[in-house]
């Protein structure tokens, strides 16, 4: 009996360890995703639409799949970043410029994680000026001073914490019949708000640097080609993990802001703050502790992501393998934005909300080029191999693009509309 | 002073006839790969892509703004012009924004920009530029004057390398594949090892063949492991074959061990018999116990000899065997183990002494199952530079060398 026990556990051990070693570079990238801009927007989708937006989520994971899909392949199949590709295939100009704008943008981006990392801890009294700078001294502190296994362990941990909010949506008792009509049944709000609603979910969803961190990683982990499969396996379960994260979270908000006819939350901590009277004070708790782990994981990964990608794309030395004196731009790049997006929060008056507007329309207008980049790169026969995009997985993925690309454009402009913006914070 | 004429200033200029009148503009400019020099413009009209033999180019200036060929110069289609093209390196597209290896720096850089320097009309490659001061360069051509950019470029950090210790990774020309090699195979294997695990998967399978199996061999057993299984699973199995009969059998064991099970089997299957039942012995061990730690491949003496005789067999070792001996094990006629004698020992006592006089007072030994903890206590309890694996019968079976623990333990961090 104990030696069928034992068996039995070995067996239930290597599933587990099996599990822990494909989940990696996709589970990761996904789960930032859902930072504090991205629970601010399911928080305010819950609220304001209620259930009836949950068919979204089934075509935002499908487009965060295919979209992600190919950057591992790619990476996998070249051992090169998208930045490096991007070089070699379409010039240095062309590189310099996506750098560019993805540096500004994910500045904007980071200050936007800072700002959620102070709002929620001060849920629990925790002053941002303590909050804060400790915060960024960490984050700056697990990269610089650890391997790209043990940053990419406590970057799986942080991931786990993420079950907070399933919890937090299970404590607020939502209408499980109507949350399953809400998710088969599409019903689009045809108002300006709803449309911008609708596309700040996909916005918030796919952005461009997501596909950089992605590539990178997959490339620095350093997959066989012939392990492409698992490295699959962890991109889909990353995006699903990722979509089911933000299906409770509107559910959490519309079982409860919903029904009381709270339509407005301002932030994600507002949204946590406005769930502690009716759904009680630990699914409030559950919902903060999951805010301020977002925002603090997103505010390590967007710099690193960020770093990573302009230095490959200048040709300059970069990854958290190397020593601060073997790649130093990388490095002083990576501490400036800490530094310099952290300082914002804790800067009387600094302009916040432009910083974070102006990053977000950026992140629009960058989505498209950046994918279309990409699906050329994909379809090259002379740097894919018998890797490329097979026919039935372009239709769908020029298919993403072009819906990327309206929805993007809808949301650059509802953003310039002052008064119908969605506005993060 | 010569004057130097950066690529990013003439790429995409226009191009004339001795009239100027519109040609075209500038696409490329070849080299030929014995002496750098420039061989011929390759001017783009349209689609269609046309080479200028460089005599019959009369000025190339940024300054003008224009290249301008001499009197009935006569552009041929690039097909026509390409015969021998397996020595000619053309420089946008062979190098520019390419990854290269900088072989006196030991690193894998990119081009930003390269530098050609007039001599006698001519036109020779001297320096590639990897610095900011390249980039700046290339981002500005085109849209400001280039004096202007010139000075601005001087504002930047200034780093370059000489056209000799450039190695470009994937060339079509012979020769310059031979001086890659010449020069990579001057490197020290660990060196190499840094710049294939900065290569991307396609420059990392040209680096491998460009090697001779045996520097081939030296540098992949330095790269991690992951890049080890990840560049042998992508080379044809006879030469995946060749390429590890060259490494110490446990190495290749543990290669093969990342591989799939189909792969691993066609590599063995390749393999000279008595090296692949090596390796097949070794892959029945798990990768963490004394039997994946250990080689089947090492020097040991027999118990009758004296410590001369060790040191004269020792003289005439296969370089590959003794690079990593420091211990000799000593062995009765039935293949048991007797004891370890190191080095320093054997070179003190008298050349006349027994062989065992020589060996160490403590002999410990692991069974091929011993866990790695237990390995590294041996190692660390009496401070050895090589451990014996011995079976059930005390039958010597391999032996663990003191840079198979560092390297597990560097692996583990």
């Amino acid at each position: 009996m104990r030696d069928w026990l034992r068996r039995r556990l070995r067996l239930q051990w290597r599933r587990i360890a099996w599990l822990f070693a494909i989940l990696g570079p996709g589970v990761i990238t996904s789960n930032v995703d859902n930072d504090a801009g991205g629970i601010y927007t399911y928080s305010l989708a819950g609220a304001r639409y209620g259930y009836s937006l949950l068919w979204m989520l089934l075509p935002v994971t499908v487009a965060l799949i295919v979209v992600q899909e190919m950057c591992a392949r790619m990476g996998t199949v070249t051992g090169k970043g998208l930045a490096d590709l991007l070089r070699e295939h379409f010039g240095l100009r062309v590189t310099f410029l996506v750098m560019m704008a993805v540096l500004v943008t994910n500045f904007g981006n980071a200050v936007a994680e800072f700002a959620g990392v102070a709002s929620s801890l001060e849920l629990f009294g925790i002053s941002r000026y303590v909050s804060v700078p400790l915060g960024a001294m960490f984050v700056w502190w697990l990269v610089v001073f650890g391997s790209y296994k043990s940053v990419e362990k406590a970057f799986l941990v942080a991931c786990l914490i993420y079950a907070a909010y399933p919890f937090s949506g299970l404590l607020a008792h939502p209408d499980w019949e109507a949350a399953l009509a809400g998710s088969v049944v599409p019903r689009m709000p045809l108002d300006f708000g709803g449309i911008s609603m609708v596309v700040g979910i996909v916005g918030t969803t796919i952005a461009p640097w997501m596909q950089f961190y992605l590539q990178s990683s997959v490339v620095e982990r350093e997959s066989k080609v012939s392990d492409y499969p698992q490295v699959r396996l962890d991109v889909i379960l990353g995006s699903v993990m990722a979509v089911v994260v933000a299906f409770f979270i509107m559910i959490a908000c519309a079982a409860t802001l919903h029904r009381e006819g709270i339509h407005d939350v301002a932030s994600g901590a507002d949204a946590a703050r406005a769930l502690a009277p009716l759904a009680g004070r630990y699914a409030s708790w559950l919902f903060a502790v999951g805010l301020a782990n977002a925002s603090l994981f997103a505010a390590s990964i967007l710099p690193l992501a960020t770093a990573y990608s302009v230095c490959e794309g200048l040709g300059l030395e970069a990854g958290v393998d190397r020593s601060f004196g073997e790649a130093p731009e990388f490095y002083w790049l990576y501490t400036l934005l800490i530094a310099g997006s952290a300082g914002m929060i804790l800067l009387p008056g600094a302009p916040l909300l432009r910083i974070i507007l102006v990053s977000q329309i950026l992140n629009g207008i960058l989505l498209p080029p950046i994918l279309v980049f990409m699906l050329v790169l994909a379809n090259r026969e002379s740097l894919m191999g018998r890797f490329t995009n097979g026919r039935l997985y372009n239709v769908v993925a020029w298919a993403t693009v072009a819906a990327l690309t309206v929805l993007t454009v809808l949301l650059v402009l509802t953003s310039l509309w002052p008064g119908a913006a969605l506005l993060p914070s | 002073m010569r004057r130097v004429i950066h690529l990013s200033e003439v790429l995409d200029l226009p191009v004339t006839d001795a009239e100027l009148r519109r040609l075209g503009r500038v696409d490329d400019l070849v080299i030929d790969s014995a002496e750098a020099a420039v061989q011929r413009l390759v001017l783009r009209k349209g689609k269609e892509r046309l080479a200028v033999p460089w005599a019959q180019v009369a000025s190339l200036s940024p300054d003008q703004g224009h290249a301008v060929l001499v009197e009935g110069a006569r552009p041929l289609p690039l097909d026509a012009a390409a015969a021998g093209e397996g020595e000619l390196v053309a420089l946008r597209r062979d190098v520019l924004d390419r990854q290269i290896i900088d072989t006196q720096g030991r690193k894998v850089v990119r081009v930003n920009d390269i530098a050609l320097e007039e001599d006698g009309g001519r036109l020779f490659l001297r320096r590639v530029d990897i610095g900011l001061a390249g980039a700046v360069r290339r981002l500005l051509a085109g849209l400001v004057a280039p004096r202007f950019t010139r000075r601005l470029a001087e504002g930047f950090p200034h780093r370059d390398i000489r056209w000799d210790y450039v190695g470009l990774v994937d060339p079509r020309s012979a020769t310059i594949r031979l001086k890659v090699h010449q020069q990579l195979a001057r490197l020290h294997p660990a060196d190499l090892a840094d710049i294939i695990e900065d290569l991307g998967r396609v420059e990392r399978q040209a680096i491998v063949s460009t090697l001779d199996l045996e520097t081939a061999a030296q540098a992949l057993s330095e790269t991690e492991p992951e890049v080890q299984a990840a560049v042998v699973e992508q080379i044809e199995p006879d030469r995946a074959a060749d390429l590890l009969e060259e490494m110490p059998p446990d190495e290749a064991a543990d290669i093969l061990g990342d591989l799939t099970e189909e792969r691993s089997q066609a590599v063995l299957e390749a393999m000279e018999q008595d090296e692949a039942e090596d390796v097949r012995e070794l892959l029945a061990f798990s990768e963490d116990s004394a039997g994946g730690l250990m080689t089947t491949e090492f020097f040991r003496a027999a118990q009758a000899w004296t410590a001369g005789d060790v040191l004269e067999a020792l003289r005439g070792l296969d370089e590959a065997v003794a690079g990593e001996l420091d211990e000799v094990p000593v062995v009765t006629e039935d293949g048991k183990l007797v004891g370890m004698a190191p080095l320093v020992r054997l070179v003190r006592v008298p050349a006349d002494a027994v062989v065992t006089a020589a060996c160490r007072v403590e002999t410990p030994s692991v069974r091929p199952s011993a866990r790695f903890k237990e390995v590294l206590g041996w190692f660390e309890k009496y401070h050895l530079h090589a451990l014996a694996v011995v079976d059930e019968f005390d039958e010597l079976l391999g032996v663990i060398n003191v840079e198979d623990v560092m390297t597990r333990l560097a692996r583990k961090r």
